[in-house]
């Protein structure tokens, strides 16, 4: 339920996904022409097409001298596609008959679809994106800085392409704040709000509160200021007469500029690093050393406080870094552990990087994931066959992601710890998959059995002295916290941005 | 006229012949003046090698047998090269992806 009313004709309301106000013009993200462009003769498209292969090819080429060798080589398939004259032949051919140079691209394209791996057709889908780009717009994804990104959803991958040096906000029709964007988007502080509805694409102007989800289109001078968002730490209002028990207050980390600004003497430790999205939009697996430096640098600055980084979950719809995910990748049993497990060369190069890592401080490692006990303990050989000295194993410890691994976390005894992924939980329990945008949106049934998880998973854990901690969004939604606190989850793992909120409520206790 | 010149490997490189190892087969067989073809054994028919959209459509899985053939002045080398490199699991040894 939309529980704001609109005031103006130009004032829309989403749901919000990441705080933060912004005001700045509209980039539309929207990849299909608003109308068809205008057709020319076939030798104007045929030139058209062919200038735009050969500046797609030569994107790509950029990119690839930028890129590691192993990069490189994945951006090779891309080239060899755009080169490969079986593939250009057909597109001329049907330029020729009169299609027009978008059109025929895009069907000789998608007439692969089916006759290929979907994982690597993914990256098909890539150039054939990059293509029409040239041909209908004439233009690469660049959105200029301090821009509103608007349209119907944004990728991952846009999300890192895009220059937020200078701020910017995201503002999606559909969309939904539990996704790997809106994670993205909350780490680096860029407001964002999804599931506003069909916005007039006239508009040139738009000012966001990510808090509130409230929008201005083209605002004019008088409406340049939004009211206090309701959501606000200082309006948020905590149970009376309550004693709040102290907790602890852990980090969640995407990306490595996020700790230009914080000291770690802010939080306890970090609960969750998402390593997959360290590495930007990198196109291939980043080798041993580049990991381990990403991972020393982050357990350097936590000075000895517990580093919890989570192994690559990779597949279904996450950042794949080029791996093969197969067409049973979006199911969740394929993604996390146990994709990495059939993946082991990429399981034992992170391996290795995280135990050179903790060389440096507190690292523990995060299965992502898990669904089977056995995978609890393939991982733990493997740990321990790749210590050197077989003696200080960093913890291992279990994401609990999965309902039926919140109900029998004894099943798991072997883990040192549990972290909550309720992210993963909620959408288990819900079986929606994209649109539920905050705990609020839960029904009472659907609370009732995430609470009856969470408690579960916290019994246990008292029972066996192993930590449990929270780090999926429901942890940082301040009006959630005196519940779960009654639950018995002493430590929450939220965004840098949310730090300040959390500490300031840890003050009052 | 030139006789084809056949040759055969069973695949066993754990993911088959997906993208990268298929750029690699088109990079390889381009690197002969001959005609060469490859076919899955359990594929449709006989495809230009040289095309990546061809080989990546064979969606030749481990276990399965890649059949190649040539016809060209250097055929017998080229075929000899291809089945080398599909019994070197395609230059895919590990950590291959992982050592920049």
């Amino acid at each position: 339920m939309k529980a704001w009313v609109m005031r103006s004709p130009h004032e829309i309301t989403g749901y919000p996904a990441a705080d933060g106000v912004f005001q700045g013009p509209v980039y539309w993200l929207d990849h299909e022409p608003t109308q068809p462009a205008a057709k020319g003769s076939a030798d104007e498209e045929l030139a058209a097409f062919q200038e735009a292969v050969e500046a797609a090819a030569g994107d790509i080429r950029a990119l690839s001298l930028l890129s590691p060798a192993p990069a490189a080589d994945l951006l090779e398939v891309q080239i060899s596609w755009l080169e490969d004259p079986e593939l250009l032949l057909p597109v001329r051919q049907r330029i020729q008959a009169g299609q027009a140079a978008a059109n025929a691209w895009r069907s000789e394209i998608e007439g692969h679809a089916s006759a290929i791996d979907a994982g690597a057709f993914a990256d098909i889908r890539d150039i054939e994106q990059r293509v029409l780009n040239f041909l209908v717009k004439g233009k690469r994804f660049a959105p200029p800085k301090g821009a509103v990104l608007a349209g119907e959803d944004i990728s991952p991958t846009q999300f890192l392409e895009t220059d937020w040096s200078e701020g910017g906000a995201i503002l999606l029709e559909r969309g939904s704040a539990l996704s790997h964007a809106a994670i993205l988007a909350r780490g680096r502080g860029v407001p964002m709000i999804v599931g506003a509805g069909s916005l007039a694409r006239d508009c040139k102007t738009v000012l966001v509160d990510g808090a509130s989800g409230r929008c201005v289109l083209d605002p004019d001078s008088e409406q340049l200021s939004l009211a206090p968002s309701a959501s606000s730490p200082a309006a948020t209002s905590f149970r009376h007469g309550s004693a709040r028990k102290q907790f602890e207050l852990l980090l969640n980390i995407n990306s490595l500029d996020e700790f230009s600004a914080i000291q770690s003497d802010c939080c306890d430790g970090i609960g969750l690093v998402r390593s997959e999205f360290l590495f930007g939009s990198a196109a291939a697996v980043p080798d041993e050393h580049a990991q381990a430096n990403a991972y020393s640098s982050i357990v350097k600055w936590a000075k000895g406080k517990p580093v919890a980084i989570r192994l690559f979950d990779l597949g279904g719809d996450k950042t794949s870094f080029g791996l093969e995910t197969s067409s049973a990748g979006t199911s969740a049993n394929m993604r996390g552990i146990h994709f990495l497990l059939r993946n082991r060369d990429v399981l034992i190069a992170q391996l290795r990087a995280l135990l050179q890592a903790s060389k440096f401080g507190d690292l523990r490692i995060l299965l992502p994931m898990v669904s089977e006990p056995e995978q609890l303990s393939q991982a733990r050989h493997l740990l321990f066959d790749l210590t050197p000295d077989r003696q200080t194993l960093p913890a291992l410890g279990v994401m609990v992601e999965v309902p039926e691994v919140a109900r029998h976390p004894n099943r798991y005894g072997d883990a040192d710890f549990f972290a909550l992924g309720t992210n993963d939980l909620t959408r288990s329990i819900t079986g929606r998959t994209r649109n539920i945008s905050r705990a609020t949106e839960l029904s009472q049934s659907e609370r009732t059995e995430l609470f009856e998880l969470i408690t579960c998973v916290v019994n246990y854990g008292r029972k066996a002295g192993k930590a449990v901690h929270l780090c999926g969004d429901l942890a940082s939604d301040l009006s959630m916290l005196d519940d779960l606190l009654e639950l018995g989850l002493h430590a929450f793992s939220v965004p840098p941005l949310k730090i300040s909120d959390f500490s300031a409520v840890r003050q009052q206790i | 006229m030139n006789d084809w010149v056949n040759g055969s490997a069973v695949i066993s490189s754990g993911l088959g012949l997906h993208a990268r190892p298929s750029v690699r087969l088109t990079k390889l067989a381009k690197s002969f003046q001959s005609h060469v073809e490859v076919m899955a054994a359990n594929g449709d028919g006989w495809v230009n090698a040289k095309s990546i959209v061809k080989v990546m459509r064979l969606k030749a899985n481990s276990g399965i047998a890649l059949n190649v053939r040539a016809r060209g002045e250097d055929s017998a080398a080229a075929v000899a090269a291809i089945v080398a490199f599909v019994h070197r699991d395609f230059d895919e040894g590990l950590g291959h992806a992982l050592s920049a």
